[in-house]
């Protein structure tokens, strides 16, 4: 009682574009709203490759669950998860251990509302409203300390997440924040947009950054040594370290995929 | 055909999905998916009879792989279109195999687009839902905020009169027979005065300070802490065990408040006043409590004591105070207040040379009658003495008037109250009494309390006796020892206390020996002395011999109307 009353309530705007339901139409989703399509298509029309980007992210986040699962991580935390309706994390991880259990951050209420009803029924999953840049709260959540037993081996995934965290939000501190927590054996699994490999590509990658100034969440574009500098000490990025998405551990199948420079991924295991 | 020609063909159809979009899973799965889509197309199109449902249901499927980007359905009908018919049968059968694929992609297409709008329209009454159980949630929240706000004091946190209330209403409801409660009101002295002198800011620290404290207080004591505003607090003492618990708990409070607070580089201290109440819970009304435990606080404050405990007896005389009260000023205005009269004796030959008049509220309905006692102090806290005053002073001078026109040059004796004497306007109002009801201003004598309104309005005095009327001390030997004053003021009479001639009875030489000596010094001054109360003839002559010229009391004649004073002056 003794701060004072903030009354105005946390906001949802359907008039201004929400960066996990832009992506949730990038990927060919339906959870999304008119102003969303309108901002990713100009997004697109500035820089053409936008879609390909969004869905190798997407695909790299699939291949780390499963390249996780498959060394016995059966508890995941996904902060900024956006509205999960394609290729969800639960269902991967639950796919390869039918327990494993998933807690869905993000911070976009209807998106929470939105998975709170997807996930309804499944017992592993759950879904909480929080915030990267506050990551203390997203860890002493009651929900998250619910499901998720931190003395034994957590993936945090950061995906698509902390290019929205500028330098003044300190999004080394909250990496490291998050390290802390991780019991030996944790991963940090983390994409980001990466500066694209022609001047003509940065130039159009510019364009399309400069719209998305005009949103809530602004992006910021890192290259490899920033972002390694940004995982920092507490962990230890895997082979094959900060490279583009399609590069990651790629599926036999994908090879022959269009390699997106500008979506750098790493996974690194907590030291 | 050949399984390596279909699997080639499976192989295009894939790659033009996922470049058609995103494709959740592994490429593997979806291969093997695809794969099936394709042997039951080709199922169907050499089914005998020839039935296009399965391209249909084959559309749907596609939408249920996920597979579902607008131009998956472009790039699978341009896909099977041109090199379908070529597998299955060439052209050797006159294009019936054609013409059954592009049948069976016809549907597909159907199959595709409504699944794709169910799955469209369902994701939009989701996203419509999850908005609304989002507001409704905010709302909610809000509500439950404004909620909390509206049960708690703002400057403290604590819960407020209306949470009291509720939590109180919730005891009541609850309670068995027997249960008790008490209720502790606490008002802290000093926050007003910090306020005004340090500001708002500080004021609001100490109210912070105080309601800590108080916190400790009503933890340590299980009980139920409210901040009613400004500087008044509310401890409740569930299943009080009588009066004196209660009272216990306001002693901790003040223990606790006692030690001073710093505020704003000062050390201040505050002081607690409590007003007590207890009793059985079943029942009653959470109201009542707190207008109990505010009316005990009332009087501690009067009596300028620490706590005061509600008893029922004097919450019902001031009950009845405050009802009499409210009632006065219709009955002025209905005339309901008039003068009766005693008689002023002159005790050398017992003449009757004066009557002192006597407020008399002489009730409608059968209402008893009510002696000045009863009303005139409550009239003087009201403030309608002033008026109602006027209306028996006027009352007495026509009167005076009227038994002069008849021949009884009485002196009319009139109370003048404390709070009259503090009207600039008095001798101008006195003046034009005396004029409209022709009473010469002689014969009106201003009977004055001895107080220190009397030395306090010594110019209003002389203005009155400038009019040529006689000043009285009233009630002398009861107040202020004012001898003095005598000499200051032009007094013409003294009226000596019923009280002081009681005092001669017991044969106080003491008493005596005063009255005595104020009543030689009386006439050294020339003032007249009347002796008030006169009971009995034994004080009669007691008074007589010390050298009273006047004498007034139940002896000689009670307070009786105009008529029965006409009668007896014969």
């Amino acid at each position: 009682m003794a701060d004072s009353y903030d009354w105005v309530p946390e906001g949802v705007d359907v008039t201004v574009p929400d960066a996990s339901r832009v992506y949730d139409y990038a990927l060919g989703g339906l959870h999304n709203f008119e102003v969303d399509r309108d901002f990713w298509n100009r997004t697109e029309a500035a820089f053409p490759g936008a879609g390909l980007v969004a869905r190798a992210n997407r695909a790299f986040l699939g291949r780390a669950v499963r390249w996780l699962s498959a060394r016995g991580v059966r508890q995941f935390l996904d902060i900024g998860s956006g509205i999960p309706t394609l290729g969800n994390v639960h269902e991967v991880a639950q796919e390869a251990n039918p327990d494993a259990r998933v807690v869905y951050v993000d911070i976009d209420p209807i998106a929470v509302e939105q998975s709170r009803s997807l996930l309804a029924g499944n017992p592993y999953a759950r879904v909480i409203q929080g915030d990267l840049r506050d990551p203390e709260r997203i860890l002493t959540h009651p929900e998250v300390l619910d499901l998720l037993d931190f003395s034994r081996p957590v993936a945090v995934l950061t995906v698509a997440v902390l290019h929205f965290v500028p330098d003044s939000a300190g999004p080394g501190a909250i990496v490291d924040r998050l390290g802390k927590a991780l019991a030996p054996g944790g991963y940090l699994v983390l994409s980001h947009l990466g500066p694209d490999d022609s001047p003509a590509g940065r130039a159009a990658q510019e364009t399309a950054r400069k719209l998305y100034e005009r949103t809530p969440t602004p992006v910021v574009i890192r290259d490899p040594d920033e972002i390694t500098e940004i995982v920092g000490d507490g962990f230890e990025i895997v082979e094959p370290g900060v490279v583009a998405a399609t590069g990651w551990h790629p599926d036999p199948d994908e090879a022959g995929d269009p390699p997106q420079p500008t979506a750098l991924v790493a996974v690194a295991r907590k030291r | 055909m050949s399984d390596e020609a279909l699997s080639e063909l499976v192989e295009h159809w894939l790659r033009g999905v996922v470049e058609a979009g995103f494709v959740p899973g592994v490429r593997a799965r979806a291969r093997a998916a695809l794969r099936d889509l394709l042997d039951e197309l080709v199922a169907a199109v050499r089914a005998e009879p020839f039935d296009s449902a399965p391209g249909y249901r084959i559309g749907v499927e596609l939408v249920d792989l996920r597979m579902a980007a607008p131009a998956v359905a472009g790039v699978t009908v341009r896909l099977f279109a041109g090199a379908l018919p070529a597998l299955l049968g060439g052209s050797s059968d006159g294009g019936e195999v054609r013409e059954r694929v592009l049948l069976l992609l016809d549907r597909l297409v159907t199959g595709f687009t409504t699944a794709q709008r169910a799955a469209a329209v369902g994701a939009a009454e989701q996203m419509n839902r999850s908005e609304k159980i989002h507001w409704r949630r905010v709302q909610t929240d809000l509500q439950q905020r404004l909620q909390e706000a509206l049960l708690h004091e703002v400057r403290t946190g604590l819960p407020n009169r209306q949470f009291l209330c509720k939590n109180l209403g919730e005891r009541i409801a609850a309670a068995a027979p027997g249960d008790r409660l008490g209720v502790c009101l606490l008002s802290v002295d000093g926050v007003a005065e910090l306020t005004d002198a340090l500001g708002h800011d500080n004021g609001d620290r100490l109210l912070a300070g105080v309601a800590w404290r108080l916190r400790q207080v009503a933890t340590a004591g299980g009980w139920f802490l409210a901040h009613l505003g400004d500087d008044e607090f509310a401890l409740v003492v569930a299943g009080a065990g009588g009066p004196d618990e209660v009272v216990k708990a306001a002693a901790s409070a003040r223990v606790a408040l006692s030690p001073p607070f710093p505020i704003d580089g000062y050390s201040f201290s505050v002081g607690v006043t409590a007003g007590v109440v207890d009793g059985p819970l079943a029942g009653t009304h959470p109201e009542g409590w707190l207008r109990d435990a505010h009316l005990a606080l009332a009087w501690a404050r009067q009596d300028r004591r620490e706590h005061a405990v509600f008893e029922a007896v004097r919450a019902e005389a001031d009950r009845s105070r405050h009802r009499l009260a409210a009632a006065m000023p219709a009955a002025l205005a209905k005339g309901e207040f008039v003068p009766h009269y005693q008689p002023l004796y002159r005790l050398r030959d017992h003449a009757i040379v004066g009557v002192e008049a006597l407020a008399r509220w002489q009730r409608p309905d059968g209402l008893p009658a009510l002696a000045p006692q009863q009303f005139i102090s409550l009239a003087e806290r009201t403030g309608l003495i002033r008026p109602l005053g006027r209306s028996l002073l006027e009352q007495a001078c026509r009167q005076g008037a009227a038994w002069r026109k008849d021949g009884h040059d009485l002196l009319v004796s009139v109370n003048l109250s404390p709070l009259q004497l503090g009207e600039p306007g008095l001798a101008a109002e006195v003046a034009d009494i005396l004029h409209r009801t022709g009473l010469p201003a002689h014969r009106l004598q201003l009977e004055i309390t001895e107080s220190a309104a009397v030395d306090e309005h010594r110019d209003r005095l002389r203005e009155l006796a400038a009019l040529g009327l006689r000043l009285a001390v009233d009630d002398f030997g009861t107040g202020y020892a004012s001898l003095a004053v005598l000499s200051r003021l032009p007094v013409t009479g003294l009226k000596v206390a019923g009280e002081l001639v009681a005092d001669l009875d017991t044969a106080s030489p003491a008493a005596s020996a005063i009255l005595r000596h104020t009543i030689e010094l009386c006439h050294d001054l020339g003032i007249e002395v009347t002796a008030e109360g006169l009971e009995t003839s034994s004080r009669e002559r007691l008074v007589s011999d010390l050298g009273c010229d006047l004498g007034q009391g139940y002896l000689f004649a009670r307070p009786a109307p105009p008529s029965e004073i006409t009668a007896r002056l014969g």
